[in-house]
């Protein structure tokens, strides 16, 4: 996936992001992801997609404590958007927000900021053979959880805006959504040039509607 | 945008079959490819599984949209959230050679509950459906957030057990 993003203004001066110090630390990935913790977890998360209305929450906050206590919750959050993603069609991409919106600063200190940087590396590098390529719907995701986590405000309007000129549909999608869950000045201006400005016609619609809803909200709460 | 003129855009009345999306994109817009837009919708919409069955809502007023909305956001963290639908008609669907089986739902609204059906359907018979509903110009239809707010605050007036936390709460939606 070529996106074509906005990666200088993700790290300007104002990003409070530092690289996490585990990366270079030597591990077993093998030995993390067949660990008891982590078949635990992802047993709990396949409970909480195929329950019924009446047992989510309590499902839901039993996979974020797991997620919230893992000693490496990165392997857990690729855990988790890889199950969710494939159970898209049993509502699995608003169970992964669901919850990943609740883990405060922890999505985007142990998680997104490296997954944009190795994105980026995967898509600056097309003649790699490279067999595994996210879809768009971990973006969707992770943007959809970006804007509604504890993290500050202009941390989470930085990380969305470095995808604002992403070339697909589905990823700009997220972006609009994302932005549409946030609260700044700063997220209604972006979407206002958007609605105007892109190329693809359903995403200046869909970002008219959120901006139109956003008033109506504004003007109802 | 209210719940009404949203029942409009969705055909709701006499009768309508809903689907919920995943993601807007998924029905994508009248401007797109045909083929493209039909094998992409059938494929999103329903996440093509010939083991699977595919939840629809059977509505026929505003007032069963306000419930069904209430009823699937129920499942959600939040019930203030963007909700987007689908409707095919019954004609569609029995063109189509698709057989509806009223089963209970699983919502948290008791009332949205008994107007679940299951449907099994061939990857071709949903590749149709999806065609059918496209030439007849339907559009998907977002329950926002701001609709959703005042659905959720009229049927937590009204006793419907998706607006409450309590697992004993009776559904007030159900005696209606």
């Amino acid at each position: 996936m070529a996106h074509a993003l906005n990666f200088e203004s993700a790290f300007d001066s104002g990003s409070t992001h530092q690289p996490s110090t585990s990366r270079g630390r030597s591990r077993n990935p093998l030995l993390t992801r067949t660990s008891h913790g982590l078949t635990t977890f992802r047993q709990s998360l396949v409970r909480l997609i195929g329950s019924a209305g009446e047992d989510k929450q309590r499902l839901r906050d039993e996979v974020l404590k797991r997620l919230m206590s893992a000693p490496e919750p990165r392997v857990f959050i690729s855990e988790l958007l890889n199950v969710c993603t494939a159970a898209s069609g049993r509502d699995g991409l608003e169970v992964a927000i669901d919850v990943l919106s609740q883990t405060g600063n922890l999505l985007l200190d142990q998680y997104a900021w490296d997954y944009l940087v190795a994105d980026m590396w995967r898509s600056n590098h097309p003649s790699l053979d490279i067999k595994y390529l996210p879809n768009d719907d971990y973006w969707y995701v992770l943007l959809r959880s970006i804007a509604r986590c504890d993290a500050a405000e202009d941390v989470r309007y930085r990380f969305i805006a470095a995808f604002g000129s992403a070339p697909s549909r589905g990823l700009m999608e997220g972006v609009v959504e994302a932005l549409g869950d946030l609260e700044s000045a700063a997220a209604r201006k972006l979407l206002g040039e958007i609605s105007g400005e892109h190329a693809d016609p359903f995403i200046c619609e869909l970002a008219r509607e959120v901006l139109d809803d956003r008033v109506l909200d504004d003007g109802e709460t | 945008m209210s719940i009404s003129q949203l029942s409009a855009i969705l055909f709701v009345e006499p009768v309508v079959y809903l689907r919920k999306l995943n993601r807007r994109s998924d029905w994508g817009i009248s401007g797109d490819p045909r083929d493209g837009r039909v094998a992409h919708a059938a494929e999103r919409v329903f996440e093509t599984d010939p083991t699977s069955k595919y939840s629809l809502y059977r509505v026929r007023s505003s007032v069963e949209l306000q419930r069904v909305a209430v009823g699937l956001n129920g499942n959600r963290h939040s019930l203030v959230e963007n909700l987007d639908l689908i409707s095919f008609t019954p004609d569609e669907l029995s063109t189509c050679g698709i057989v509806l089986t009223e089963t209970a739902g699983e919502t948290r609204c008791l009332a949205a509950n008994r107007l679940h059906v299951d449907v099994e359907a061939s990857k071709d018979q949903l590749t149709r459906l999806c065609r059918l509903a496209m030439d007849a110009g339907r559009s998907s239809a977002r329950v926002s957030k701001s609709i959703m707010r005042g659905v959720a605050s009229e049927l937590t007036t009204f006793g419907c057990h998706a607006t409450t936390d309590a697992a004993d709460h009776p559904c007030g939606c159900e005696s209606d």
